[in-house]
């Protein structure tokens, strides 16, 4: 009866460890997502801050380019005041296109292309793309990790019972920001 | 087989490799210390004082490894007279280490960036931990290679940290080290003492001369064999990594194609290192010392090189990544000269 009672006692110490442990990995990994989500957070900033400086910058050399300008002000307007995954991603994409269309129109300006504060605001825009990029990756990674540990049986129960909501990805496009390698076919 | 099981594998046969690495080196010294405590003459072959002996013997063994594992970060760094740069020194190289840091989601815990004034591309990273972390790059990987083929030499380094990598291999270079001072001690003490037991012997028992001659031929046994064991087991641990951090880097910056351009670049580039340390030389990212010829000396190096060739690398990231990668498309040009900012 002692031993009986002993056994009993060992199990359900082994069952509490259990779920302590399982219930802080699902917590650590909700916390690494919102680690990596306020990284996000912190890039998007970044990109926003970049825009009027460069929008101004073109502005100098193609004063009549108004529209585009506006729309990338616009966009970025947009992009500031939204929030959560899913409409933050739609307002990015946004300000992507637009970003898109204003490097595009920069192409016809050579004079705007030789600029030096021009040229160090293309490397600053790509790295600031990068970083967008680069902390995305790492918060969907890590809605990846936290998602699975939520679905995998026994971690799933403790997952339920403790109330581990679903979390969001943040899926956007991507605008290719790379300054064009000048591959040559010979 | 998908790329993704293939990756898993390769984590797998990782971290098997650092449990092959831990106990074979603990069986090494332990070995080691049998033989030393039998040829000074303990009586090793008696099971409580041979096992007792050894288990002591093995610890201390164990300790000059941690206390090894402590220094050795910062002794490759001095060896290789690695330099840590400002951000102002070299802000597009700050840059691109940001995008690769901020990509493995490491951007609180920031290794510490190094430049080695050599103009053979290559890069290395050691450390303890993760909070200890150090990532050194050449001048001349800098001004050789392309923006996005040097954000993936980088990433290749994060991945050693974040792969554990530069622990196991600190500690490997502490094992080999402590081996070659465990058959040093074994030959000093066979010249050395070798003559005065010789007069002991015609005064003493039979016995005591066979169990002497035992150790004799033990010690040189151990003396010829044990480096080399402790080499192979660097080898074997320092090549499947490689691999690994190749995969694990062009993952973490989906640009698997950067990596391959990189490893192409830098395999047409003969410049060997101007001074490297052989203890150091497969926390590289390339074999520091140029093994590429057909003479007997490279073939011979080859073979016991620290690192897999590098088509053979090229050819496993595009195994991982098919369908994606090209190896055989014309490089990008390389930078125009100075265009880094940083001299």
């Amino acid at each position: 009866m002692v031993w009986f009672a002993l056994v009993v006692v060992v199990l359900l110490i082994g069952v509490v460890v259990w779920v302590i442990s399982a219930y802080n990995r699902l917590v650590r990994a909700r916390v690494r997502i919102d680690e990596a989500w306020a990284q996000i957070d912190t890039q998007l900033q970044r990109r926003h801050d970049l825009i009027p400086n460069l929008v101004n910058t073109v502005k100098g050399y193609a004063a009549h380019e108004r529209e585009t300008f506006e729309e990338v002000t616009a966009a970025r307007a947009k992009a500031i005041s939204v929030q959560g995954p899913a409409d933050l991603a739609e307002a990015e994409n946004g300000l992507t296109q637009a970003l898109g269309k204003l490097l595009a129109i920069t192409e016809n300006y050579p004079d705007l292309k030789a600029d030096q504060n021009f040229r160090q605001l293309q490397e600053e825009l790509a790295h600031t793309e990068n970083m967008v990029a680069g902390s995305r990756g790492h918060y969907n990674a890590s809605v990846r990790e936290y998602d699975t540990a939520r679905q995998v049986f026994p971690t799933s129960v403790i997952a339920s019972s403790f109330n581990f909501e679903e979390r969001e990805y943040f899926e956007v496009e991507t605008v290719e920001v790379r300054q064009a390698p000048n591959v040559s076919f010979e | 087989m998908s790329a993704g099981s293939l990756y898993d594998e390769l984590q797998r046969e990782n971290e098997r490799a650092s449990r092959f690495l831990l106990i074979g080196s603990v069986l090494i010294a332990a070995v080691m210390v049998w033989v030393v405590a039998g040829a000074l003459g303990v009586p090793v072959l008696d099971p409580v004082v041979g096992v007792s002996v050894t288990a002591v013997g093995t610890a201390v063994g164990l300790l000059f490894l941690l206390a090894a594992t402590r220094s050795g970060p910062s002794i490759a760094l001095r060896a290789a007279r690695a330099r840590e740069v400002p951000r102002e020194a070299a802000p597009e190289l700050h840059n691109l280490f940001d995008e690769v840091c901020v990509s493995a989601g490491i951007m609180g815990t920031k290794p510490k960036l190094y430049v080695v004034d050599d103009p053979a591309p290559n890069a290395f990273a050691t450390g303890r931990s993760l909070e200890d972390s150090h990532v050194a790059v050449t001048t001349g990987l800098i001004e050789r290679l392309p923006r996005y083929e040097l954000r993936a030499v980088l990433a290749h380094e994060v991945a050693h940290i974040l792969n554990d990598d530069i622990r196991t291999v600190t500690l490997a270079v502490a094992t080999a080290g402590l081996v070659a001072l465990l058959a040093d001690v074994l030959v000093r003490f066979m010249i050395l003492g070798g003559g005065r037991r010789g007069g002991r012997t015609s005064g003493g028992g039979g016995g005591g001369g066979i169990a002497q001659l035992l150790f004799l031929v033990l010690g040189l046994l151990a003396v010829i064999l044990a480096p080399l064991a402790a080499q192979v087991i660097r080898f074997a641990v320092s090549r499947q990594r490689e691999y690994l951090a190749d995969a694990t880097a062009a993952d973490l910056l989906r640009d698997p194609q950067s990596m391959v351009n990189a490893l192409r670049r830098i395999d047409e580039d003969h410049t060997s290192l101007r001074r490297f340390e052989v203890a150091t030389a497969h926390l590289w990212f390339e074999e520091p010392n140029e093994t590429s010829a057909d003479d007997r000396a490279s073939r011979m190096a080859r073979r016991f090189a620290t690192h897999p060739s590098i088509r053979e690398r090229v050819e496993r990231l595009a195994t991982l990544n098919a369908g994606t990668v090209r190896t055989d498309a014309p490089l990008p040009p390389p930078p125009p000269p100075e265009s880094r900012g940083y001299h």
